[in-house]
């Protein structure tokens, strides 16, 4: 009877620990002023089911790398500019651009093409980096618009 | 002790196929990626946005009296915008185009011209605080008054705009001199217009004082005092005053009420002071389907022989496609807008206009169609197609019909 509890407070305690840390990686998100491409590549890797909530933001990356979604940056770990977040939720949701988008792929067109879509605030810089907040609103829109098929 | 090893080893190995399925098969590339290190914040980044459009108008028309005429248009706008300050708000922006016209009609020869002009050139500056914002533009702009009849273009100056809760302040001070004069028309002005790639315009000081406010729930009250002193010694004089009222009646029924009192006086003061009338009253439904509107529309400038005199604007803008300018006219309009698809707009007018005749007296000139529709093909590629025609009820005016092609391309 003893081993039997042990084993369950063992299988619950183990099974929590997997599905806390893709909320705790969310509420880390929301806090941040400037969220960097590891983050974001988390996010998408896990949300793509590329990956299970336990994974490391390293094995995040690589996977995003892999499934061509984007490249990783020289410093992953330093803010992305909204031009590059663009870049992934284009390749993560969108998929296909406009005219000059579609032909260069270029983080530029592809921030444009948001910004055209109503996504991006037309307010925002291709340089201009975004807080966590802002991304994960932002990746949420795309969600629903790409891939639940509602507009709000 | 053994035992509960092999069970934690067995949750271990049980679990893992949950995800193992999920997980990339090239193994060997995982864990290549960079360790996290502490990382300075980059918010010294230089920030700039910058872009273009191309665009070819072509316009076909034709005037009963057999006169046909082929205008192309094409033109090629910069822009550039450079923000500064922590919140990135406030910014310096600037726009140029390039515009290349060929016209040809039956009866004359072709005309080219070429224009080099500089639409915008601004500074602007905002500042935030717990129960305001202020914003306020430096340079060259674009400024309406509050109808967009009479005075709608660029301009030279200062505008500033404070807006508080439930209220909305703002000032302007500008020259016009500067403008490129082929941008721009200014109603009955004499000023003779040298073609060439930059001409000045005529001189005009134009200053404007508004306040907007909310008087309660979803209705708005707007007066504005404009005044536009010409110092060409050409033209006139000419100040305004403008009251409107617009909100909501239903859910989805809008209305806008606006009269504005015209007070012109010939700057050579070989004239007395006129007073003038220009009012509008437009109604606006928006439908739940396919994103369309239907808009009523009624609009009354003076002439000489109403009571008052005949109303005087800045800028002069066309009401029809025969070129009646906002004055001396009664027009009574529908529109139709609707986007059958999300990438395709489609506009559907006509109005029944009245002007004065040559004995000066308010008669039906004709009546008018228009349909336009707009087909953005993906985000930066757009064709656009326009047929408008004007139906004469009398011997001064003579049928007219427009068909245009607009291809546009932005990058």
């Amino acid at each position: 009877m003893r081993k039997i509890i042990i084993f369950s407070i063992l299988s619950i305690f183990f099974t929590f620990s997997l599905y806390s840390q893709s909320a705790d990686s969310v509420t880390k998100i929301i806090e941040t002023q400037e969220v960097d491409f590891a983050q974001v590549s988390y996010f998408v890797a896990t949300y793509l089911e590329l990956l299970p909530d336990s994974a490391t933001e390293q094995q995040a990356m690589n996977v995003v790398s892999l499934a061509k979604i984007s490249d990783i940056p020289e410093n992953p770990y330093k803010s992305i500019p909204y031009k590059k977040f663009a870049q992934i939720c284009m390749n993560t949701w969108i998929k296909k651009g406009g005219l000059l988008y579609s032909i260069t792929k270029s983080p530029r067109y592809a921030f444009k093409e948001m910004q055209s879509l109503g996504l991006i605030d037309i307010q925002k810089y291709p340089n201009q980096h975004l807080s966590g907040k802002d991304a994960l609103n932002i990746m949420t829109r795309c969600i629903e618009i790409y891939e639940e098929g509602t507009t709000k | 002790m053994k035992k509960l090893v092999f069970i934690l080893l067995s949750i271990i190995v049980f679990s893992s196929p949950i995800f193992a399925s999920q997980l990339p098969t090239n193994l060997g590339e995982i864990m290549q990626a960079p360790i996290k290190e502490d990382v300075e914040s980059s918010t010294k980044t230089f920030f700039m946005d910058f872009g273009g459009n191309l665009s070819s108008n072509n316009v076909f028309s034709y005037a009963e009296s057999q006169i046909f005429t082929f205008d192309n248009t094409e033109r090629l706008d910069l822009w550039l915008k450079l923000p500064f300050g922590k919140t990135k708000s406030s910014f310096f922006a600037f726009e140029g185009l390039y515009d290349f016209s060929f016209t040809d009609t039956t009866d004359q020869d072709s005309v080219f011209s070429n224009v080099l002009d500089l639409s915008l050139l601004k500074l602007t500056l905002k500042f935030s605080s717990e129960n305001s914002n202020t914003t306020m533009n430096l340079g060259r702009f674009f400024f309406s008054d509050t109808t967009g009849y009479i005075f709608y273009q660029n301009i030279d100056g200062i505008f500033t705009d404070f807006a508080f809760k439930k209220l909305n302040l703002s000032f302007l001070a500008g020259y016009t001199g500067l403008i490129n004069a082929t941008s721009v028309t200014y109603f009955e002005n004499p000023y003779e217009i040298n073609t060439g790639l930059y001409t000045l315009s005529p001189s005009y000081f134009v200053t404007s004082s508004r306040l907007a406010f909310n008087i309660f729930n979803t209705q708005f009250v707007t007066t504005e005092f404009l005044a536009s002193v010409d110092f060409g010694n050409l033209d006139y004089h000419k100040m305004y005053t403008t009251l409107t009222l617009n909100g909501a009646i239903l859910q989805r029924f809008f209305y806008v009420m606006q009269s504005t009192l015209g007070m012109n006086l010939k700057s050579d003061g070989t004239e007395k002071l006129a007073l003038s009338n220009l009012s509008r009253i437009d109604f606006s439904f928006y439908f739940n389907s396919l994103e369309s509107s239907l808009t009523l529309s009624g609009f009354f400038a003076s002439a000489d022989n109403t009571g008052l005199q005949k109303f005087r604007p800045v800028t002069s803008l066309d009401s029809s496609i025969i070129g009646t300018e906002y004055s001396s006219i009664t027009k009574f309009g529908l529109l139709y807008t609707l986007k059958p698809v999300s990438s395709i707009f489609v506009s559907l007018g006509s109005d029944c206009l009245c002007k004065t005749n040559s004995k000066n007296e308010f008669s039906f000139a004709g009546l008018q169609w228009e349909v336009d529709v707009k087909w953005q093909i993906v985000s930066d590629v757009f064709v656009a197609l326009q047929g408008q025609q004007f139906i004469p009820f009398t011997d001064e005016n003579m049928t007219y019909f427009v068909a245009g092609l607009k291809l546009g391309f932005s990058f």
